[in-house]
């Protein structure tokens, strides 16, 4: 998401940093890589 | 040659072969956990070090001992940095959860000593691993630190013992079956001796390429930058390379210290074409290698010894082999 491709143009640099603005400027972008960074849930029962 | 006896053995004194066998024995299910390394390199090892919240969770609530909460490092979020703008990804306002960072070793120094306090069965400079099921029970064939052979006789037996896992190639016949994929970067990272540069990881893209400023201690920073996979790491003097990572990171000033470790991390991602035959097992990074980059790897692990645990419960207690039939869909 954020490393640059050997090969990347600039037209791919410009749609790489728009398709950085779409998530981190929408909430449900941001909560999704935070449920992500965080990790789902499991759970340890029986103990 | 001698022959013991236990319902699980264990290949791999990692944390998903630790994690297991302390769960495991809370369900009353004993084990036997061998490993080719010695405790010493076990517990110096220097790998990953954020731990996810469910983790923690674990750790915390069911290892005795577990130092996660005391000596670990809560973040509660983490900067994302592109076309000099940065953004914080806060953890705990969009999902109430976090992370810690709290290195795998200290994870690993936790697990050992719990294990080893308890009395139960864990032996290091173990060589020359085997793994054979019959459909009823499994077997493992090894060698002690002395060379002299010997075996476990088991009801089941797991490979946790990482990519190259001897296990594995049991399950699928060989070492190398599965889905692989390699990527055309990877990743420069340096230790170095310098206080900590940013509280909160910072995740930099800039036109140079990617950079992760993370951190490992008050005294000890972690650092990557995004290189080519063929990389020499004795090509770059320590001022190019700060120089490199200042580039990558606009808007931090670098705490600039002595660099005294530096490896290249090559992105590969792996499957296992199986990870369950019988009565054999994979987990973590035997079944799965992820590259580093969001540091999924040993929490991975732990989901799966989780999923695994319940199954071995259901069958080795109750004798139900549905969850151990469904493992594999499971992970």
């Amino acid at each position: 998401m954020l490393h640059v491709a050997p090969t990347a143009t600039d037209f791919d640099r410009r749609r790489q940093l728009g398709e950085l603005r779409s998530v981190v400027e929408s909430e449900s972008g941001r909560r999704f890589l935070a449920e992500g960074y965080t990790g789902w849930p499991f759970a340890v029962d029986g103990i | 040659m001698t022959t013991q006896r236990t319902q699980v053995a264990i290949v791999g004194a990692g944390p998903a072969g630790l994690i297991l066998a302390h769960l495991l024995d809370s369900y009353g299910i004993e084990s036997i956990v061998v490993d080719d390394r010695t405790r010493g390199e076990i517990e110096t090892t220097i790998r990953a070090g954020i731990l996810e919240h469910s983790t923690v969770d674990l750790l915390a609530n069911h290892v005795a001992g577990s130092r996660v909460l005391t000596t670990g490092e809560r973040h509660n979020g983490v900067n994302l940095r592109f076309a000099q703008e940065n953004h914080r990804i806060d953890f705990a306002a969009l999902t109430g959860r976090a992370v810690w960072l709290y290195p795998q070793h200290e994870v690993l120094k936790d697990l050992i000593a719990a294990r080893l306090d308890a009395g139960q069965d864990l032996r290091f400079s173990t060589r020359g691993v085997r793994a054979q099921s019959n459909g009823t029970g499994a077997w493992v064939l090894c060698e002690d630190a002395d060379g002299r052979e010997f075996q476990i006789d088991a009801d089941f037996v797991v490979g946790a013992d990482g990519s190259r896992s001897a296990v594995r190639e049991a399950i699928t016949g060989s070492h190398t079956s599965g889905f692989f994929k390699e990527y055309p970067f990877a990743w420069f990272g340096v230790l170095c001796e310098a206080p900590p540069s940013s509280h909160e990881l910072i995740y930099s893209n800039s036109d140079d390429g990617f950079a992760l400023i993370s951190r490992r201690s008050e005294t000890v920073q972690r650092m990557y930058f995004q290189c080519d996979p063929e990389d020499d790491t004795s090509a770059y003097s320590e001022e190019q390379l700060w120089d490199i990572l200042q580039r990558r990171v606009p808007g931090t000033e670098l705490q600039r210290g002595h660099i005294f470790q530096r490896d290249v991390l090559r992105f590969r991602s792996f499957v296992a074409s199986s990870m369950h035959k019988e009565r054999l097992a994979i987990v973590g990074d035997a079944a799965h290698t992820v590259p580093p980059t969001g540091a999924k790897g040993m929490n991975l692990a732990v989901a799966d010894v989780v999923i695994l645990a319940k199954a071995l419960r259901a069958l080795l207690r109750e004798g139900d082999a549905r969850l151990i039939d469904g493992f594999e869909d499971a992970v």
